[in-house]
């Protein structure tokens, strides 16, 4: 589902651990996060592939993540955790209309150049193409509006730090809806910063003593080949499709996020 | 046929062999250390620290360096970038790939604290 939709999954998998498995929240969040490593990898080795993952606009958008993530304390002290739920259920179930409504964006076949069509990115440049996988047809894209990406991704950032959870839920509406890049091209770049940021949290908990071996074992042996899985399903399953489940995932994600404000779920 | 890039000829090739590499490492030791533990019978969860590798028993040790694998791989990707950009003479990106990775770095010692 993770490596499907472009998140880490640390929003499903974490209250699993907890209410399913009686973990403490800390070593469920560590196990959350070599799963989410696991599930970027994994994915990771077919998207960069593809041509679905811009490498650029990762990095460009990480800048961003990794500064939010860092300055989530920061955010803690002013606004309460309770009003910071409530603001990202909101934000949710509004992303999620938006994303169920909302066509396909950026997308459009490019002719061949010379009798030959170019796939992959553009370099200097955050724009890029790739070959469908549906159809065949070459389709290119081009980000629009950096700066309204760099602060859905600095808020996507502050999420991760101050809830504990990826953030790829709100990377990958923040890329098709503010930034016009195509699902599936969202999806895989997405993919690759998750794994970036979850990688520096995971160090974080190693040294602290945060990792269970043998429970964090089975769970990135299970999300690597469901990771794998995923990637497959993604290439011949529609971008529209993609977006709507996405939509109904934010919704649930929503939901969950609601009722932690509200004191009536602790997950 | 698609012609594929230099970008994807090159940068993408040397990103992947880090993501294939990084998983297929991580994911032996981690599978090893597994069956090692359900072989001895070791089923009682312990909590893993680096600096205490050699104190956890076999199983566990091969697990955690998994982790450990699975854990550098992103970070290695983001150096692996800067190598790719700079090669291509592509400095802008070349410099917010260093961003990226200095701004991992002081996220981690931060954390330490």
């Amino acid at each position: 589902m993770g490596a499907l939709l472009g998140i880490g999954g640390g929003v499903l998998l974490i209250p699993i651990l907890v209410l399913g498995f009686d973990l403490p929240i800390r070593v469920a969040a560590a196990t959350s996060l070599v799963a989410v490593v696991a599930t970027s990898t994994a994915a990771g080795s077919r998207y960069v592939a593809e041509g679905y993952t811009n490498m650029r606009l990762a990095m460009t958008l990480e800048v961003a993540t990794t500064a939010g993530a860092l300055t989530g304390g920061l955010t803690a002290v002013v606004l309460s955790e309770r009003t910071l739920l409530l603001v990202f259920a909101g934000l949710l179930v509004l992303t999620a209309g938006l994303l169920f409504s909302g066509r396909e964006a950026g997308e459009r076949e490019v002719p061949p150049a010379g009798g030959r069509a170019l796939v992959g990115e553009v370099p200097g440049r955050l724009a890029g193409s790739f070959v469908s996988p549906r159809t065949g047809e070459v389709v290119s894209y081009r980000a629009v509006r950096l700066p309204l990406g760099l602060a859905g991704s600095f808020v996507a950032g502050n999420a991760s730090g101050l809830l504990g959870v990826g953030g790829g839920f709100l990377k990958v509406p923040v890329m098709r809806l503010a930034m016009g890049i195509p699902t599936r091209v969202a999806v895989g770049t997405s993919n690759f910063m998750i794994g970036v940021t979850a990688a520096a949290g995971l160090l974080v908990y190693l040294q602290k003593g945060f990792v269970f071996p043998l429970i964090a074992a089975p769970v990135a042996l299970g999300v690597a080949g469901g990771a794998l899985a995923g990637t497959r399903l993604g290439s011949m399953v529609p971008g529209r499709l993609l977006a709507r489940a996405l939509a109904v995932l934010l919704v649930a994600i929503g939901i969950q996020f609601l009722l932690r404000a509200l004191g009536i779920w602790h997950g | 046929m698609a012609e594929r890039t230099e970008d994807r000829g090159e940068g993408r090739r040397a990103v992947r062999g880090v993501l294939i590499t990084g998983l297929i490492v991580g994911m032996l030791l981690v599978a090893a250390g597994l069956l090692l533990a359900l072989l001895e019978g070791d089923t009682i969860a312990r909590a893993f620290t680096p600096a205490a590798m050699a104190g956890h028993g076999l199983p566990s040790a091969l697990i955690g360096s998994g982790i450990l694998v699975l854990a550098a791989t992103p970070i290695v990707r983001v150096l692996t970038l800067i190598g790719v950009f700079a090669r291509r003479r592509d400095l802008r990106f070349a410099l917010v790939a260093a961003t990226v990775a200095l701004l991992l770095a002081i996220g981690v010692v931060l954390g330490r604290g």
